[in-house]
């Protein structure tokens, strides 16, 4: 049916029947059997139910770090290839801005509302642009294309969104244009909507755009996907909420020009701009560039916001307010820049073909010369006669130098005053105050200043402040000021300590001003003094006839001992308290951000530039923007070690995992190949897996960067090579240096010489060293003979053996022992921003080189064939049977099996045959037709039974609605009275 | 482990106090060597200040540190007993308010002289800090035979706690021909001058609350110091180096105290397992 068509409103009736049935008020007073509770078995599970619905709602509490003026939300607009993204992104744009963006390239930043801005971003048909985009999107839209159906990539990215904590997902059924029929596109609809339910969650939004006009969606359908977009509420998410991170929307190259005409491959210094999110950075933090490594930022600074949200509070956005800020897609010819704004003025073709003129010509002569710098280094000249001659190096260190003998010289002064001084004195003089009550120093510079910082002595302030702790004895402490440090003489009002200042001693003198300190007052109660403030004239009184003060003491004292009105911490649960705790620890950040100031902290939500110095220049050279470039900020997550995770291959990935095989791990904002360990823990060890388990998790161990535990991570390989990508999920267990994984060796060894339990096993060591290894290990034969390793024999290997019972030399020996298997330390970040290079399974390196899997013999599985042994029957000689005792004797009993006799009976045997026979008939027959006739007699009562009970029934039935019909009557009766 | 008994063992106990929650496993440490002297803090210090700091940072309970033997300088012979469970993540500080001092505590110990060493100690600690607070219990604590270590030494360790908990501590350890009253009155003295600097840390403690507040989350952590000292300042300089955060440092003239302010670089312990 199409979805524009309006149905006629309902309509009331207003005269006739209906109009005069009464309206049911109240359905539980109308009906109230269908209230109460029937069974309590169902009203226990109904009450167990609910309090499961309860607990589902509670999350882990997480503080929502969301800043005042929050950076613009990351829209990632993902789907198959040609299943309307683009257009989707530019229908958006228009609605938003009534701009038309001619290409969408790289993120396109909207101010869509008063309090909202968002940022399109276009996802590429790649894995890895997925990944990423999956990293920092707040929002996804899944475009599907109806008339195709739903695709790998649909399905790879959801996967992606969950394990890298999932936002908020939105689908857009598209080409829907194609559906003429009106059944089959409503049926068409219904039936992607409950796919794609299955996938996300029940109920999640899927929006249908029927059609495109003038290469846009329509109107009225891309609004109501706008609305829903200006509505969403978003979760925090545990990894963007402790990580800062920075989707670059314009990068820069900013490398000196003349280091490039001498190097053209000379590492670049480039400039990424974008909205920082998630958390602060900072200058000379440590940052990890999905697709690039890790880079140390040099400096980050914060921009004009190009999109701000408008300061001035209004009913409605104005429209030079709807900005839209893409410098990759070059908006009209536009290009903004640091403080400019620049305009691609396109050049006609024949003027980039014409020849450079004369001047410009002498221009690159001049921009080939190189530096002043690199000229002047080779210079040199005398400054005196006789003088070593001058370089600009010279020159150089010649100032530093100066510099340092003059703090030097500053320093000299101090610690010879130090030296002269006493032990004490030291010190005294190390604890000078160093606060500035009168002197208006900056602790600050103080501390981090750069003077303090050049000092070369500063191995002997360490030898100095070896002393961990203070040795003062200060006799002449000022007693006034430090009886105010006590509980007992709390005089802490600023008037008080300048009234006091005169007086030795506070606590048995009192004043007028004193009198009306009640702290002070509380002193005198304690110290035992009479209360004498009450004969103060001029203090206000209350009802009791007590000064204020005291009256305050008291209610604080009848709130402390009976509680106060208002119980809310106490009301509150245990969840809401967590959450109350965290959500004023970030309250008190944001206060402290004023104070945090004088430190270039970068917040969340400003437009900032980081400079990267040290950029390959494959990184400038190969730069698509359609592809995402993150900037995700890594504070301790550097530094290699073994990994464990818990690994589960994806359920529609058709193969299983091999140990070995390298595989691409995407975790925190990283992307890396690295070749995983499977095993699985039997609660004693940890068995190596040569495969993943086809349906359960398995552990492996990886050697990678660490992460925090409890990551979740996804695994694909690098190449396509099933319908369905992704491999594995799972979640980071645990960082360790060293994982104990372990492999079963069953060595086999031979008896060379057997005595009685004790034997000589040959060719299972080669020296007598590991034997000695493995001295005291428990053997067994295949005969299930127990035994023991004892000590070596020889130097050949071959070692003495015991065992529970004589082996024969048939026999095979085997010793079970578990092998650690070392965990491979392969470690390869995928740049695939610069230029990939990666690790290929065997078997990708077999199919290169068209090479056969290896057949060996030995490895193929035969039909085990297994000869029945023959025994021989036991004879004992005549001779020695003679001798054995009687029990002992083998004893030979006839039996005379088989052959029964034909019996011949006489004439009576045959008679009384005859009648034993007869007489068995007749009690055959009997117990027949008695068992007959019981079932008969039952099936009648049961029968009669049910009559009764029906007959009962109906009488119950009776009486219950003549019950009802009594009470219904008396029920209108009473509302009548009413 | 035998430290040298160049250092007493509180030297050692500091770097391990520091890393200790941080590890994979619970970390349980047995020192051996001198337990008091005057360059570092003594175990007692250790054990009723420094540990009991750790609760402002989230760590509550299992950190213990047990003095199963004292040794006096110059021979040692003490040995201590250090437990700390890991933490995955400590709790952002926020301690601005010093408070008044409730209560003083503190321990009078002697290995290998007249057990009336103690006790004239604490009497004159006590003459000492009376004027001020009468809230003062300081335990005798005396060791025999065995447990008291190689050397002959007495000292004492004082603990003064604010109403907002905040710790000062002060200790004396004897040189060789010091009278015990003299120890008694110095310390006193000591930790009145301590508590005179106010703050939240005393100034043997500044290290701790520096490095922890520095690897809490990432939030803001605040708290006030009474002078800043130079091992403080050194160490502030070193944390810039290291974590690339600096603090914000502001004097408040009121009080004659420093407020430090600084946002955690969030440290999480990706060593420390989970199910």
């Amino acid at each position: 049916m199409d979805t524009k068509q309006t149905h006629k409103a309902h309509r009331v009736r207003k005269s006739g029947a209906s109009a005069k049935k009464p309206q049911k008020k109240n359905a539980e007073k109308n009906n109230p059997k269908a209230f109460t509770m029937q069974s309590s078995q169902r009203a226990d599970r109904m009450s167990r139910r609910k309090a499961e619905l309860d607990e589902k709602k509670y999350h882990v509490p997480m503080a929502d770090r969301t800043p005042k003026v929050p950076p613009p939300l990351v829209v990632a607009v993902v789907g198959p290839p040609r299943s309307g993204k683009t257009t989707l992104v530019k229908s958006l744009i228009r609605r938003y801005t009534k701009h038309t963006l001619s290409e969408i390239r790289g993120p396109v930043t909207v101010v869509t509302g008063k309090h909202q801005r968002l940022t399109f971003m276009e996802s590429a048909n790649d894995i890895s642009a997925m990944t990423d985009l999956a990293k920092v999107a707040d929002l996804v839209i899944l475009t599907i294309d109806a008339s195709f159906g739903f695709e790998m990539e649909t399905f790879e990215f959801l996967n992606l969104l969950q394990t890298h904590g999932m936002p908020k997902v939105m689908g857009v059924l598209t080409h829907l244009d194609e559906f003429k029929d009106n059944k089959r596109l409503k049926m068409v609809k219904k039936n992607f909507k409950h796919r794609f339910w299955s996938e996300v969650y029940e109920g999640a939004k899927l929006f249908y755009l029927s059609g495109v006009e003038n290469g846009r969606y329509l109107d009225r359908e891309v609004l109501n996907l706008s609305r829903f977009v200006s509505v969403m509420k978003l979760r925090p998410l545990a990894w963007r909420s402790t990580h800062p991170y920075m989707l670059a929307d314009r990068i820069q190259d900013l490398t000196d020009p003349e280091v490039l005409e001498t190097n053209p491959k000379a590492n670049r210094t480039v400039a990424l701009y974008g909205y920082l999110r998630g958390m602060h950075m900072r200058g000379g933090d440590r940052v990890h560039i999905p697709g690039a490594g890790d880079y140390r930022i040099d400096q980050a600074e914060q921009l004009p916001d190009p999109c701000p949200i408008p300061d001035k509070e209004r009913k409605r956005l104005d429209e030079r307010h709807k900005l839209v800020y893409a410098p990759m897609s070059e908006i009209n010819g536009v290009m903004y820049d640091k403080d400019a704004v620049y305009i691609d003025v396109k050049k006609s073709r024949h003027e980039e073909k014409a020849e450079a003129g004369e001047g410009e010509r002498m221009l690159g002569e001049l921009q080939k010369v190189g530096t002043i710098s690199d000229r002047l280094a080779g210079e040199q000249f005398n400054l005196f006669s006789g003088a070593k001659p001058l370089t600009a190096d010279s020159i150089d260190s010649a100032d530093e130098e100066d510099i340092l003998r003059r703090v030097d010289a500053l320093d000299t002064n101090d610690s010879d005053n130090s030296d002269d001084d006493t032990d004490d004195n030291q010190n005294v003089e190390r604890l000078a105050p160093i606060h500035t009550a009168s002197k208006r120093i900056n602790l600050m510079e103080l501390v981090y200043g750069k003077t303090l910082e050049d000092k070369d002595d500063s191995a002997e302030i360490m030898n100095v402040n070896d002393n961990a702790k203070s040795l003062v004895v200060d006799t002449d402490l000022d007693e006034h000021k430090l009886r105010k440090c006590f509980i007992t003489n709390p005089g802490d009002s600023e008037d008080e300590q300048g009234g006091d200042d005169d007086e030795d001693d506070a606590g048995d003198f009192e004043d007028l001003e004193a009198g009306s300190d009640g702290e002070q007052q509380s002193d005198n109660e304690a110290s035992g003094t009479a209360d004498e403030s009450e004969e103060d004239g001029d203090e206000e009184e209350n009802e009791f006839g007590l000064p204020a003060d005291k009256m305050k003491k008291l209610e604080n004292k009848f709130e402390r001992l009976y509680g106060s009105d208002d119980e809310d911490e106490e009301k509150k649960d245990f969840y809401q308290q967590q959450k109350d705790v965290l959500q004023k620890y970030v309250d008190d950040t944001r206060l402290a951000m004023d104070e945090l100031s004088s430190i270039d902290y970068r917040w969340a939500g400003e437009y900032v530039r980081v400079v990267i110095e040290d950029m390959p220049t494959e990184f400038m050279q190969g730069f698509n923007p359609y592809l995402p470039v993150v900037v995700g900020g890594i504070s301790n997550e550097e530094g290699l070690s073994l990994i464990t995770l818990r690994i589960k291959r994806h359920r529609w990935y058709p193969k299983i995992l091999k140990t070995g095989d390298p595989i691409v791990v995407s975790v925190g904002w990283r992307r890396f190949q690295t070749i995983p360990t499977y095993f699985m823990n039997d609660r004693i060890k940890n068995r190596m897996l040569k495969y993943t388990p086809e349906h359960m998790h398995c552990s492996a161990a990886v050697y990678a960067p660490f992460i925090q535990p409890g990551t979740g991570f996804c695994a694909y390989h690098l190449t396509r090579q099933h319908r369905f990508g992704i491999a594995a999920t799972g979640t980071v267990l645990e960082n360790s240096q060293a994982i104990d994984v372990v492999k079963k060796i069953k060595l086999t060894g031979y008896p060379e010489k057997i005595l009685k339990h004790t034997a000589y096993i040959k060719r299972m060591f080669n020296s007598s060293l590991e034997v000695a290894k493995f001295e005291g290990a428990s053997l067994k034969t295949v005969s299930g003979i127990r035994g023991q390793v004892k000590k070596a024999f020889g130097n050949n290997g071959v070692f003495r053996a015991t065992f529970e019972d004589r082996i024969k030399a048939s026999d095979i020996v085997f010793l079970r022992a578990f092998h650690t298997i070392p965990i491979k330390k392969f470690y390869n970040p995928i740049t695939s921003l610069l230029s990939v290079t990666y690790m290929r399974t065997v078997a990708e390196i077999r199919r290169s080189k068209d090479m056969k899997v290896p057949n060996k013999k030995d490895s193929h599985y035969k039909p085990i064939e297994r000869v029945v042994k023959r025994f021989n029957p036991l004879r004992i000689p005549k001779s020695v049977q003679a001798e054995l005792p009687f029990k002992s004797k083998t004893k030979h009993v006839k039996t005379d099996n088989g052959a029964s006799r034909a019996v011949v009976m006489d004439k009576h045997d045959k008679r009384v045959a005859d009648l034993l026979g007869q007489i068995n008939l007749l009690h055959k027959d009997k117990t027949k037709k008695q068992r007959e006739k019981t079932q008969r007699q039952k099936a009648e009562y049961v029968k009669k039974r049910r009559a009764e009970e029906d007959e009962a029934d109906a009488r119950r039935k009776r009486k219950r609605k003549s019950f009802f019909r009594l009470e219904g009557r008396n029920q209108k009766g009473g509302s009548a009275r009413d | 482990m035998d430290c040298p008994v160049s250092r007493s063992v509180g030297y050692y106990l500091e770097a391990l106090a520091a890393l200790a929650p941080f590890g994979k496993e619970p970390m349980v440490a047995t020192l051996r060597g001198v337990t008091m002297d005057n360059t570092d803090l003594s175990v007692d210090t250790i054990r009723t200040a420094t540990l009991v700091n750790y609760r402002n940072f989230g760590l509550d309970d299992g950190v213990e540190l047990r003095i199963t033997r004292r040794g006096a300088p110059p021979r040692g012979g003490g040995e201590v007993r250090f437990v700390c469970p890991p933490v995955r993540a400590l709790r952002p500080l926020r301690f601005v308010d010093a408070g008044y001092i409730r209560r003083i505590r503190g321990i009078s110990y002697a290995t290998r002289v007249s057990p009336q060493t103690a006790n004239r100690m604490v009497e004159t600690a006590r003459g000492e800090l009376n004027r001020f607070i009468p809230d003062i219990y300081i335990y005798t604590d005396v060791y025999r035979g065995a447990e008291a270590g190689l050397s002959p030494g007495f000292g004492i360790s004082l603990v003064a706690e604010s109403t907002t908990g905040a710790l000062m501590t002060a200790e004396l350890c004897a040189g060789p021909g010091d009278a015990p009253e003299d120890i008694g009155r110095n310390a006193a003295q000591i930790l009145l001058a301590e508590i005179m600097r106010g703050g939240c840390f005393d100034s043997s403690h500044q290290w701790l609350a520096l490095t922890l507040m520095i690897l809490g989350p990432e939030h803001a952590a605040k708290t006030r110091f009474g002078k800043l000292t130079p091992r403080a300042i050194q160490l502030l300089r070193d944390i810039r180096d290291f974590f690339n955060t600096t603090f914000t440092i502001k004097p408040d003239p009121a009080s004659s105290t420093v407020l430090l302010t600084c946002l955690g670089t969030g440290y999480i312990n990706v060593g420390k397992k989970t199910t």
